[in-house]
């Protein structure tokens, strides 16, 4: 017990004190901010869009009241490049994506979803476990309306993946993940497939792609429902 | 290439020491909950203009705004309605028979339940620098940066806040023993 009356009343106080409880934030409190979270990010990405086009618009006007045709051929010239960079970017990453797409058709085959069939989060993780490494992060996300289906594992360009595999209403989405091969991290883009949405980022050495036939903005719903998910548990 | 920096990885790792804080400032639990709610989504709004730095302060800044903006709201006088409260809290206290312990769990309890209610008699801004310093373990400069004063400051709040502390408790311990 604390006790005061001597020389060391500071030290005995501030022992005392850093027995004082730090409390957890209740898991009520992580769902709310979660949900809250999501729905600010979906605002904001709409906001923003529709920022950049009534922006890139007003550019386009002055641009043209305001360059010349040296200008203009420069400008030509630079757009030219960086589309060709794109374009040679887009087709080298194609090849893998397209792997992605069609794998994630083929196990819409009412026989073939999943290698393991379980709501269960700890369940499926143990499944991952005895058989790939990193074992993936397996994410519950009924409160937000995805519901865990279970996993499998595939084999994609002469790689490993583990796929997650979550439903929202008739719609499968399929959570990819793999060992990247350097650090280098991705920024997240969105690119649809024969139908397919896919959506990837890299974080530390593991690179996750989520594939869907869910919208466009479904699936970065998705991608944000479950980095939160994993952030805040 | 770096690793991009998003909102669940900078700010949400700190949700136990911003509900924490929140729950030292503001008793209820409910209460500390919707402001620690509101706080993280202020903190998203600004988290574009926020620059490398200690995550932590920044948010625990932003939570102790909301703490003092929902006092203010509550029209919380410090040290008049507190205190009242934590009066009477004491009282029960002092004529409880817990204060002899069975064992050290029930001795350690029974310590934190006296500092607790001791700590509900500081005011705001003693309790605050006492709950970032002694409870949360931040530096001088990370206090200051929470709490929007100099680090002199910040230390002679916190000798003020300890010498308070050490005399609320004295006569609950003198009785207990």
């Amino acid at each position: 017990m604390i006790s005061f009356g001597n020389d060391n009343d500071e030290a005995e106080l501030r022992a005392a004190l850093r027995k004082m409880r730090r409390y957890r934030a209740p898991d009520v409190l992580r769902a709310r901010i979660r949900n809250a979270i999501i729905h600010s990010t979906a605002e904001r990405t709409t906001d923003l869009g529709e920022q950049a086009t009534s922006r890139s618009r007003s550019r386009v006007r002055l641009l043209g009241v305001a360059t010349g045709f040296l200008l203009v051929a420069a400008f030509g010239t630079v757009v030219a490049t960086l589309a060709g960079h794109a374009w040679r970017a887009r087709f080298a990453g194609r090849s893998f994506a397209g792997e992605i797409a069609a794998d994630h058709l083929r196990a819409l085959d009412p026989e073939r979803v999943t290698d393991i069939e379980s709501p269960n989060t700890v369940e499926v993780k143990a499944w991952f476990a005895a058989r790939i490494r990193p074992t993936p992060v397996v994410t519950r996300l009924d409160d937000v309306g995805y519901r865990l289906v279970g996993g499998r594992l595939d084999v994609l360009a002469g790689r490993r993946v583990a796929a997650v595999v979550y439903r929202r209403h008739e719609h499968a989405i399929s959570v990819y993940s793999w060992l990247a091969s350097s650090r280098d991290s991705t920024e997240v883009a969105a690119d649809g497939i024969r139908g397919v949405q896919l959506l990837h980022w890299q974080r530390g050495t593991v690179v996750t792609c989520i594939a869907s036939d869910l919208s466009a903005d479904e699936v970065r719903q998705f991608a944000a429902s479950l980095r939160l998910a994993r952030a805040v548990e | 290439m770096s690793v991009p920096r998003s909102f669940e990885t900078v700010v949400l790792p700190h949700l136990d020491d911003a509900y924490t804080l929140a729950r030292y400032l503001i008793r209820d639990t409910s209460d500390a909950e919707d402001v620690v709610h509101d706080a993280v989504l202020r903190a998203l709004r600004y988290f574009d203009g926020y620059r490398d730095g200690d995550a932590r302060a920044w948010l625990l800044a932003i939570v102790r705004n909301c703490c003092y903006t929902w006092r203010s709201k509550r029209r919380i006088e410090d040290g008049a309605l507190e205190y009242e409260e934590s009066e009477h809290v004491f009282s029960d206290a002092a004529g409880a028979p817990a204060r002899f312990p069975a064992d050290a769990e029930a001795a350690a309890r029974s310590d934190r339940e006296a500092i607790n209610r001791a700590l509900q008699q500081l005011t705001a801004e003693y309790r605050e620098v006492i709950v970032l310093r002694e409870v949360q373990d931040l530096s001088y400069k990370e206090i200051s940066a929470v709490v929007g004063v100099p680090i002199g400051t910040v230390m002679s709040r916190l000798a003020r806040a300890r010498k308070q502390l050490e005399v609320l408790l004295r006569p609950i311990i003198e009785r207990a023993t």
